[in-house]
């Protein structure tokens, strides 16, 4: 061996050195370390720790046994099933040996967890060598039905194709795209994109869910390298602090999914909430064409203290709410108020108003100017290119209406 | 538009070669008679829907190659088909593929081609061959870099036929297998075409990159059957079979029909007959142009370099009056609109005169044309045919003009047109073993599936590989446990493979023109070391540049264009270890060897020398880093016997210098000055005068006073001198033979520049002391070239011969022997004398 490595080293491969391999002698083992048990199936071993969280578990602000109503995230998510049960819910989540992804990166282990009627059942499957991995993975396929639903956060272009992968590499036939998933990183981001710098788990985990991790969490970027660590020394002591980050990361899955249902639904206490996830709620429910529930939520803010931001914010809204049950009158008040405080489309939205409907092209100019002014002073937006062309454009002919109308 | 009538190509051969311009400088021309095609009925198991979309394109009849190609793809062989240029190759691999798709729907192939031209040309052909009526059925889609993500999931899922590049196929497709699993798991055909690209190092790659794709459809359980194409070189079978490691057949008579054709060689004349100068390529090329424009003919020409393209365009539009609608250029950096209408002005004829790189030589379509000019060799046989190729529509006459650079190569090929027209190209060799590249693909290997113990990796056993992957294991990329070795590493190997180099680093050739900062190219980092060392002019694809500075932290290197009138010759201090000796011939004269070596290399500087009279000009010091580069070479060792005969030769009897009219006192000062006795051994005169020696030589000087200037002079007795003058000639014949070798060497072995090395040393220690030079493969553990060489010796010292004989300078030139170093002779009479011993023996 030595003599290939001086053969390459001299024709010129340079590459990482020599590192050291297996000198662990400690008698500790992976599942004594992270408190699990080795289960044994058709295909061989792996590790298994299942851990039970009671009903009444308490994650940073959130109660694990709060009351759960999924129509609406489900209509948001288009998770198409008629009553959805809580206990079919799958909070998955991955650890892996990479992020580079292709057919060369592996989850060393796996993270489900289900509501029971005991509690939140987190169970962690966990190879000890990449020889495992088939036992490992059928596990897994036998835990999982086709009537679930995966629930989990950027799973849909990591972890689900992650291990579709290993289980086509292991000629294990289950085909998990066929299986509803409920991504909430991209709900997260509609709720939270315009309030927080980052839409992270971490970061949603302190900023919303106010929960701290203890010191024995390991940062992400860290983990393929312990487990790399264990497989060339033998000491599983560093996958102790993996196993529980993993655990904190489907925990918190499961209480943010609670968080967003209980946000989502009417029945939330108006006073509690920020207005900012307020406007965010009732974006989603417009897109869901909810517009009564859009609405309903929107007028709730005004009767709160409201920033200048978000009173724009409302406003414009507000005049696209009224302008589709054709209340032109209402919907000129709301745009007024927020175009005259910066907002461009609502300025867009009143030119259109006095060109059409009013017939008043020199109205429909002032506005037009009026948000080509906050177009090159507002906020950049990545929009504002489209707009100026458009106002020009619309200047144009006004302009030339104008002049015919004189 | 276009008054081109066939007679008119006839008629101005005709003229060529009666006209007092052109007539003494063509050196070769040859006509060959139309050729009829050989046609076969279509096979009466081809799909009816086939049939008709074939009557549709106009297609009645096959050429014989392609019912051959049909029926041995049918019967479960591996083909390689190398016919001639727009011989209709695609439908050889198209018909069974489609044919095979239709009998039985879901099967999948895969189809490689080279460059993006080639792809979206096969594209449009698809489009046209698959039958209305199954488009459906049978999908195909190109997936490589461009195509959007959106489109990339409904490609991998559904595609029958998927068109791709190397690259793709590296980076995108095998390391992501799973997706592919249907495709992979139907696969039937794969088809590489143009294969005779894939040599060298890149070639290399290719079949590693073949081995990773025979594991992974191993691991779906299909074994596709693979249809190669190739250019004709000499062994695209061998090439072929290298490439699969497997079992090939060839097909190779074109049943295809050809008009008649014309070959000229033309070989400027020399405008300065004692340095071997020729008039230049742009000069020459651009007279032909005119003529051809005046007669109505349709020319392209294939030019090394873009600029030449530019030059040349500005050439015949200012020089030689031809009206800028007519004439166009064409080359990379054009826009793709620009290109299309380029393409479709040279099919309608509208432009008479295309000036092109070879961005239109592969797979652009846009007809026959009637005269292809050539200026310059364009590095290989298979590439030159396939420019001149482009001459000839299938029934009216063509011509394809080659006119001969200054460099040894061309003027060998002015003189030995055989050697292009006869079917003898240049091997392609491969080293799919070179442990660099092995290393690189094993790791993209094991992140695609867990390597197994007892697997082979295409034809490497299990015993063979066990180094490599216990060498990945203790880096830690690899995890060995049972039988299985797993990548356990977050790195996406294939990223790191660069398929057309070696694992070693390379130096970046940046130019700055216009302050534009362009890549132009890159060379291995040792080699750059000689060849881009700070200061030096430094030649690349026909342009001459100066090195403004190395910086070897970054491994770039910025040159400017420039007009110097001197070249620089880098001052080389190597070492050569002999680390194995694999094969030996031991003859009278010399002994042969080949086998791995070491070369250790310092660059102490270099000198600059005048262009014209080679008179050195100053020597300026470097500091660079020693290289080691650990290869494969190839070495000729004079014998003793050699050395005994070189010195007794009566060559320089016959060349008495005439040393002027003061020469009998000069030589009585000189003598005095010494006291009467031999510099060398110290021996005082007795009965015979002692000689009075040149140190640099006589006739290196163009001035009497300089040459005989006491400091040049020496006084030796007879014995000395003889030995004096001998070493002073071998060394002559050895430079001269080395420049020779490897200038020629590319006849041979298919090679770029830079792919060889070479030194020679009258007194070489790795060779006891003894004259010898060695050529080696730049590439570690090298890629079968200097093997190549030690095989094919005698045809090259055979090729060597007749060009310095044929050569009608003085005494060496560019052309022939190379630049004289300093303190010996032009060496023209020296490795004539060499070579003919080296080839008695």
């Amino acid at each position: 061996m030595d003599s290939m490595s001086d053969r390459l080293r001299s024709l010129g491969f340079r590459k990482a050195g020599y590192i050291p391999k297996k000198d662990h002698i400690d008698q500790l083992t992976l599942e004594n370390v992270v408190g699990g048990q080795v289960v044994q199936n058709s295909l061989g071993e792996f590790v298994l720790k299942d851990t039970l969280y009671p009903l009444d578990y308490q994650h940073g602000i959130i109660s694990l046994d709060t009351e759960v109503e999924t129509g609406t995230i489900n209509r948001a998510a288009r998770i198409n099933t008629e009553r959805p049960a809580l206990e079919k819910l799958l909070f998955i989540d991955t650890e892996t040996s990479g992020l580079s992804g292709g057919a060369g990166t592996f989850a060393f282990l796996v993270g489900y967890g289900r509501f029971t009627k005991e509690g939140f059942l987190l169970s962690q499957v966990i190879m000890r060598d990449p020889v495992e991995e088939p036992a490992m993975l059928l596990h897994l396929m036998n835990q999982i039905g086709r009537e679930y639903i995966f629930v989990s956060f950027n799973g849909k272009s990591f972890d689900i194709p992650l291990l579709q992968n290993r289980l086509v590499m292991n000629r294990l036939p289950m085909k998990l795209r066929e299986i509803q998933h409920l991504d909430l990183l991209h709900i997260s981001r509609k709720l939270w994109r315009r309030s927080l710098d980052s839409c992270a788990l971490k970061d949603l985990e302190s900023a919303i869910l106010k929960f701290e991790r203890t010191s024995e969490d390991v940062p992400g970027w860290m983990i393929p390298d312990i487990y790399f660590a264990f497989l060339r020394t033998g000491d599983p002591s560093g996958l102790k602090e993996v196993v529980y980050h993993n655990a904190q990361d489907i925990v918190s899955l499961a209480a943010l999914f609670i968080h967003i249902t209980t946000l989502l639904e009417k029945n939330v206490a108006i006073e509690t909430v920020p207005i900012d996830d307020l406007i965010a709620i009732s974006r989603i429910y417009w897109d869901l064409g909810s517009y009564e529930t859009s609405a309903s939520i929107l007028q709730s803010t005004l009767l709160h203290a409201v920033d200048a931001k978000q009173q724009i914010s409302v406003n414009s809204l507000l005049g696209k709410y009224y302008k589709k049950i054709g209340d032109l009158q209402r919907s000129q008040n709301h745009w007024k108020f927020a175009a005259e405080n910066g907002d461009i489309t609502a300025g867009i939205e009143l030119a259109m108003y006095y060109e059409h409907t009013k017939k008043d092209p020199s109205m429909a100019l002032e506005w037009c100017e009026k948000a080509l002014v906050f177009c090159n002073t507002g906020e950049n937006n990545a929009n504002n290119a489209k707009y100026i062309m458009d106002l020009h454009k619309r200047i144009k002919r006004l302009q030339q209406k104008r002049r015919n109308d004189v | 538009m276009h008054n081109y009538q066939p007679s008119n190509l006839l008629t101005f051969i005709a003229n060529l070669t009666g006209s007092i311009e052109f007539k003494n400088e063509i050196a070769f021309l040859r006509e060959y008679q139309e050729r009829r095609a050989e046609y076969l009925p279509f096979p009466s198991t081809i799909h009816p829907l086939l049939k008709i979309s074939l009557h549709s394109m106009g297609i009645e009849n096959l050429y014989s190659h392609q019912v051959q190609s049909y029926e041995l793809t049918n019967a479960g062989r591996n083909l390689v088909i190398s016919t001639g240029t727009s011989s209709g190759k695609s439908l050889c691999y198209q018909l069974p593929m489609i044919d095979g798709m239709l009998n039985m729907h879901g099967r999948t192939g895969l189809m490689i081609f080279p460059t993006k031209a080639l792809t979206n040309d096969q594209l449009n052909s698809l489009n046209e061959l698959i039958p209305t009526e199954v488009k459906d059925l049978v999908k195909y889609a190109v997936y490589d870099g461009d195509t959007p993500q959106r489109e990339r999931a409904m490609i991998r899922e559904k595609a029958s036929i998927v068109l791709t590049n190397p690259d793709m196929l590296n980076l995108g497709i095998l390391p992501h297998h799973p997706l592919w699993a249907r495709f992979f798991e139907n696969l039937e055909y794969v088809i590489i075409d143009e294969i005779h690209i894939y040599r060298g190092v890149f070639g290399s790659h290719i079949a590693n990159l073949i081995r990773r794709l025979k594991r992974i459809t191993g691991f779906y359980g299909s074994k596709p059957k693979f249809i190669l194409t190739s250019a004709t070189i000499r062994n695209p079978k061998f090439l072929a079979e290298n490439l699969l490691e497997a079992e090939v057949d060839l097909i190779e008579k074109d049943g295809s029909p050809q008009g008649q054709k014309f070959y000229i060689f033309y070989n400027p004349p020399l405008i300065n007959e004692e340095l071997g100068i020729r008039e230049g390529l742009l000069v020459s090329a651009g007279k032909f142009l005119a003529q051809l424009y005046k007669t109505h003919i349709q020319t392209l020409v294939f030019c090394r370099t873009r600029r030449f393209v530019e030059l040349l365009l500005r050439e015949v539009k200012n020089v030689q009056n031809i009206p800028e609608n007519r004439i166009r250029g064409y080359r990379s950096g054009y826009l793709k609109s620009e290109r299309r209408d380029i393409e479709n002005g040279l099919k309608s004829g509208e432009i008479r005169i295309g000036i092109a790189t070879n961005a239109l030589e592969l797979g652009v379509d846009i007809g026959g044309v009637d005269c292809v000019i050539l200026p310059g060799y364009p590095g290989t046989i298979a590439s030159f045919r396939q420019r001149a190729g482009r001459a000839g529509r299938k029934f009216n006459p063509a011509l394809a003009v080659f006119i001969a650079s200054m460099n040894p190569l061309d003027q060998y090929l002015a003189r030995n047109p055989e050697y292009l027209m006869s079917r003898d190209p240049e091997e392609a060799l491969i080293n799919p073993d070179n442990p660099l590249i092995l290393l690189e693909h094993l790791q993209c290997a094991a992140a695609e599936l867990p390597l197994v113990e007892s697997d082979h990796f295409g034809n490497l056993a299990p015993e063979s590989l066990k180094p490599y992957l216990d060498y990945l294991e203790s880096l830690g990329v690899l995890h060995h446990k049972g039988t299985r070795y797993y990548w356990v590493s977050d790195d996406y190997p294939t990223q790191h493979v660069s398929l057309r180099n070696t694992a070693s680093n390379s130096i970046l050739l940046r130019r700055v023109l216009n302050g534009q900062v362009e890549v132009i190219g890159e060379v291995d980092y040792n080699s750059g070391l000689w060849m881009v060392h700070p200061g030096a002019i430094y030649i690349h694809d026909g342009e001459t540049y100066r090195v403004e500075e190395l910086d070897l932290e970054n491994n770039l290197a910025s040159l400017t264009l420039c007009n110097e009138d001197y070249v620089t010759e880098p001052i080389i201090s190597a070492e050569i270890d002999i680390l194995s000796l694999d094969k030996s011939e031991e003859k009278v004269n010399f002994d042969l060897f080949c086998g791995r070596v070491k070369v250790r290399s310092i660059v102490k500087g270099f000198k600059r020398i005048k262009w014209s009279s080679r008179e050195v000009i100053d020597t300026i010091e470097l500091e660079m880093p020693e290289t080691t580069l650990e290869t494969v070479g190839v070495w000729i060792v004079l014998s003793d016997i050699c050395v005994s005969r070189l010195r007794d030769a009566g060559m320089w009897g016959s060349d008495r210098n005439d040393y002027g009219p003061h020469w009998k006192e000069t030589r009585e000062f000189i003598r005095a000055r010494d006291r009467y006795s031999c510099k060398v051994c110290g021996k005082h005169e007795v009965s015979a005068e002692h000689h009075v020696h040149h140190k640099v030589p006589f006739r290196l000087f163009t001035s009497l006073e300089k040459a005989n200037a006491p400091e040049n002079l020496v006084t030796l007795c007879a014995d000395c001198h003889s030995l004096v003058e001998s070493q002073v000639r071998v060394r002559s014949a050895l430079s001269g033979l080395n420049h020779l070798l490897v200038s020629l060497a590319p006849l041979l072995v298919m090679s770029d520049t830079g792919d060889l090395g070479s030194f020679f040393e009258a007194g070489a220690k790795f060779a006891e002391n003894k004259p010898a030079i060695i050529i080696y493969d730049n590439v570690p553990a090298g890629i079968g070239l200097a093997e190549g060489i030690y095989r094919r010796y005698c045809e090259l010292l055979q090729k060597a011969q007749e060009i310095v004989t044929g050569c009608d300078c003085a005494d060496g030139c560019p052309s022939c022997v190379g630049p004289a170093l300093e303190g010996a002779y032009g060496g023209k009479i020296e490795t004539l004398e060499l070579v003919k011993y080296l080839l008695e023996s």
